[in-house]
């Protein structure tokens, strides 16, 4: 179990999810750590699973497209995964946390770092990150 | 130099086996567009602002900020897709959908035009949607 948690920048804000998943970690791991599944569930990108690789991630909708890039700064196997997200000027840390519970796991999503002033930003990441999660249990489930 | 930027379009057509006035409602009604495009809250007239919602990403609020241009019934429907403030990318595009009444249905046109060079991977992956979204079209026309 982790107990380590990345402290955001003073005044800065975060987004904070949470979700109980019927599965063990190891599985929800896969789904996070697996480029060809993050694609499903969050974006095509060049992932790989290793302290300081740098990768980017691309997404388009309606015609509009955008690119990330993106370093893992923390990589704990069935606990924690964290990565820069660094996108259209904004800056930001993406960690994931994983704790396993009775029936299942608490996954935690924590994006930080971001500017109290940019309510567009935040509403987006909550709005967004809702939705990669649920596609996320979907990807684990069919797994 | 030149200043005149060269944009690119998206044509796809497909016959479908329904009369124009049928595609037409499924065109125009706000709760049949969000079933085979996305939520909505167009209306049929000239000079109406609608919005297209999607899932934000970063950069973009999942908001298209539309504007109809041309209605004319069962024939041509025409609407402005970004008006250039949803996202850093500034995108401005127009969708064009034109029937044409064919021998058993109706030859529909979409032409969504307006795509600058740095759209280009933006109007890719519309280039990719496009023909399953007039397929959900066809669907959806032929169940109302």
């Amino acid at each position: 179990m982790s107990k380590e948690t990345e402290t955001p920048q003073a005044g800065t804000r975060s987004v904070v999810i949470e979700r109980v998943m019927p599965h063990p970690p190891e599985k929800i791991w896969r789904a996070l750590t697996q480029s060809a599944m993050m694609a499903e569930w969050l974006m095509p990108n060049d992932f790989e699973a290793k302290q300081g690789h740098e990768f980017k991630m691309t997404w388009s909708n309606n015609g509009y497209s955008g690119v990330i890039d993106s370093k893992v700064t923390a990589i704990e196997p069935h606990s924690k995964l964290a990565y820069t997200w660094a996108s259209m000027g904004v800056d930001t840390l993406v960690t994931f946390t994983l704790v396993p519970e009775a029936g299942g796991t608490r996954l935690r999503m924590e994006q930080s770092g971001f500017d109290p002033a940019n309510k567009q930003a935040l509403g987006g990441a909550m709005h967004g990150w809702t939705g990669f999660l649920e596609k996320l249990e979907t990807v684990v489930g069919k797994a | 130099m030149s200043t005149a930027t060269q944009t690119k379009s998206i044509v796809v057509e497909r016959t479908m086996p329904h009369s124009p006035g049928k595609i037409w409602r499924a065109l125009t009604q706000a709760p049949m567009i969000a079933e085979w495009l996305m939520k909505n809250d167009f209306k049929p007239e000239p000079g109406h602002k609608f919005q297209f919602r999607a899932t934000p990403m970063p950069g973009w609020s999942g908001i298209t900020n539309c504007e109809v241009k041309e209605v004319i019934e069962n024939q041509r429907l025409v609407y402005t897709w970004g008006d250039g403030t949803e996202s850093d990318s500034g995108l401005k595009t127009v969708v064009t959908w034109t029937l044409t009444p064919t021998a058993n249905g109706t030859m529909v046109r979409m032409e969504h035009s307006g795509f600058r060079p740095e759209d280009e991977n933006g109007r890719k992956a519309m280039s990719g949607g496009w023909p399953g979204i007039l397929e959900r079209l066809e669907k959806k026309a032929g169940e109302a």
